[in-house]
């Protein structure tokens, strides 16, 4: 296997009105992965440790979601934030003559990939979640979560000493980060000023940030795997319980000494659940 | 649709310290114990006669019937726990057959059992897989004793067709993927040995659980546990799952939805896959 680059698999397509940043890698059945909603993430910093696995098999794609690293910016005020994301795949996939994709979403991108699940059934496959947000209000936690709060603390003043107090409480164990992925985090946070800007005029009011999809879920049709890091501190683990409970075809797979990046921080455990679960009937 | 494997590799027997333990065999490699539950008929063939053949592809595999189940001897447990009866009794087995090490794959009281084995006996245990276990204490979810814990003892009192389907009906989500031949092949078991009923029965009564309450003792496991469990679970009520998940040091917990107490029935290609996915390591 060749190993893969930020650099040579990043490509861009119009998608409606939108110009989309993403990484690609592989061919068969089309995979697309949507990275959480912190500051300076990224489609390749979210799955840098999981595209050359899914690659193997899967057309991989990881999108930059509206307002996030290479893709253009956007404020977003009349539509739910996951709404918008849900249609830029939905164009995304129009413009690369997609028909049918699994959709691979973390937190943020997680409530987008349930609602492209929701408003375009008949273009996906199956469904993965990890630390998914879109579940509304937690019944055994105080909200908003300790990460969310250092989250838009940083967004509203992005500097290093809150990046490391974010990540800190982004991952079970903090030691995984190094130094140098903290720096790219960083940088990629500071390369794009208008993109902290433009995310945070979306969430004031009246406009709608993400939307509880919680009513809905019963319209995903897709198999559905959801994915959770015991040790969450940004999305509650009931969440995953909701889930699970709501959408009719799914299982939840719990990882203990896990925040909110299983696809990293349990790198080949994951790679292998979620491959296999593409591969069942 | 999952057809059990129809022929059980031929009886054995071995004596396991005061017990003659029954079993079948089958394969080669590392070893691997499964462990049946509790319900009355229960056997270990009975148990896992969809899975049996996929794991004796991988590994030297023993399916006994615990102490008072199936062809094993007989017993009433009035001194000690019964978890703690049961885990020496395969601590004794395992030293008959020379068996050094062994993973172990255990459901419900057979989990409980397995839980006791990992902490009384650490170094002859390799990976443990509990499926909805029991030793988990009271539920903080739903009212104990649950739905289908109720409804043993009236079997064990009234060992009639009737009251067996009643029972076996509460293990799985949907009754219509239990065939009236499975009940009735569990009927004909049950009463070849309808000792073991009042036997149980007078167990029940004496002033030591059938299941201990290992929730402060979960730190002791050091093996590297994967837990299962149905959503649905009328028995073990999933709150547990999430019990063991925080206690088991490292543990990883699976959850499938539209199932009840009997995941390696009603989900038995998932069901094997991850678990042997899980013993590869």
């Amino acid at each position: 296997m060749t190993t893969l680059s930020n650099e040579t698999t990043s490509k861009f397509a119009q998608a409606g009105d939108i110009k989309v940043h993403y990484n690609e890698a592989g061919s068969g059945d089309a995979v697309i992965l949507l990275h959480g909603g912190g500051p300076g993430a990224t489609g390749w910093s979210n799955y840098f440790k999981n595209i050359g696995p899914f690659a193997e098999k899967h057309r991989t794609i990881l999108m930059d979601q509206p307002g996030f690293g290479e893709t253009d910016s956007v404020v977003i005020k009349d539509e739910p934030r996951d709404l918008v994301h849900a249609r830029a795949v939905k164009d995304l996939i129009d413009s690369l003559g997609i028909d049918k994709v699994t959709m691979i979403g973390n937190s943020m991108g997680g409530a987008s990939s349930i609602r492209f699940a929701i408003e375009y059934p008949d273009r996906i496959n199956k469904l993965v979640l990890m630390g998914a947000a879109g579940g509304g209000i937690s019944i055994m936690q105080p909200m908003p979560q300790e990460g969310i709060k250092i989250m838009f603390g940083l967004y509203n003043n992005p500097n290093m000493e809150d990046l490391k107090r974010m990540i800190q409480v982004f991952v079970y164990d903090p030691s995984f980060m190094t130094e140098a992925l903290i720096q790219q985090r960083f940088d990629a946070m500071m390369k794009h000023p208008e993109h902290l800007k433009n995310f945070m005029d979306s969430m004031k009011p009246p406009a709608l940030g993400l939307e509880d999809l919680t009513p809905r879920l019963s319209e995903v049709k897709a198999k559905t795997l959801i994915i959770w890091g015991r040790d969450d501190r940004f999305v509650p683990l009931d969440h995953g319980l909701k889930f699970l409970w709501g959408i009719p075809d799914a299982e939840l797979h719990v990882f203990s000494k896990c925040g909110h990046w299983a696809q990293y921080e349990h790198a080949d455990e994951f790679n292998q659940l979620v491959l296999d679960f593409l591969d069942r009937d | 649709m999952i057809q059990p494997t129809t022929r059980a590799p031929e009886s054995q027997y071995a004596q396991s310290g005061s017990f003659k333990i029954h079993y079948h065999e089958g394969g080669s490699g590392h070893p691997l114990l499964m462990l049946h539950g509790a319900g009355p008929g229960a056997n270990g063939w009975g148990n896992y006669n969809r899975n049996f053949a996929a794991f004796a592809a991988n590994y030297r595999t023993i399916v006994p019937d615990h102490p008072g189940f199936g062809q094993s001897d007989s017993v009433v447990i009035t001194d000690e726990p019964r978890d703690v009866v049961h885990a020496r009794a395969f601590k004794d087995m395992l030293d008959t057959l020379n068996i050094d090490r062994t993973h172990i794959v255990a459901h419900s009281m057979g989990g409980g059992v397995a839980l006791r084995f990992a902490i009384e006996y650490p170094e002859r245990l390799d990976r443990l897989v509990l499926i909805c276990p029991s030793g988990g204490g009271r539920s903080i979810m739903q009212p104990t004793p649950s739905e289908g814990g109720k409804s043993l003892a009236p079997v064990l009192r009234d060992p009639t067709v009737d009251t067996l389907r009643r029972f076996v009906h509460f293990l799985v989500y949907d009754p219509a993927t239990v065939p009236e031949e499975l009940i009735e092949r569990r009927y004909k078991a049950m009463m070849e040995r309808p000792e073991h009923l009042k036997n149980f029965l007078k167990s029940m009564s004496a002033p030591v659980p059938v299941a201990s309450d290992l929730s402060s003792r979960l730190h002791e496991v050091q093996a590297s546990t994967l837990l299962l469990w149905g959503r649905d679970d009328r028995f073990a009520p999933l709150d547990h799952g999430l019990k063991f998940v925080w206690g088991i040091p490292d543990a990883r917990l699976h959850i499938f939805s539209k199932s009840g107490h009997w995941p390696q029935y009603e989900h038995t290609l998932a069901f094997n896959q991850l678990v042997l996915n899980f013993l590869a390591g």
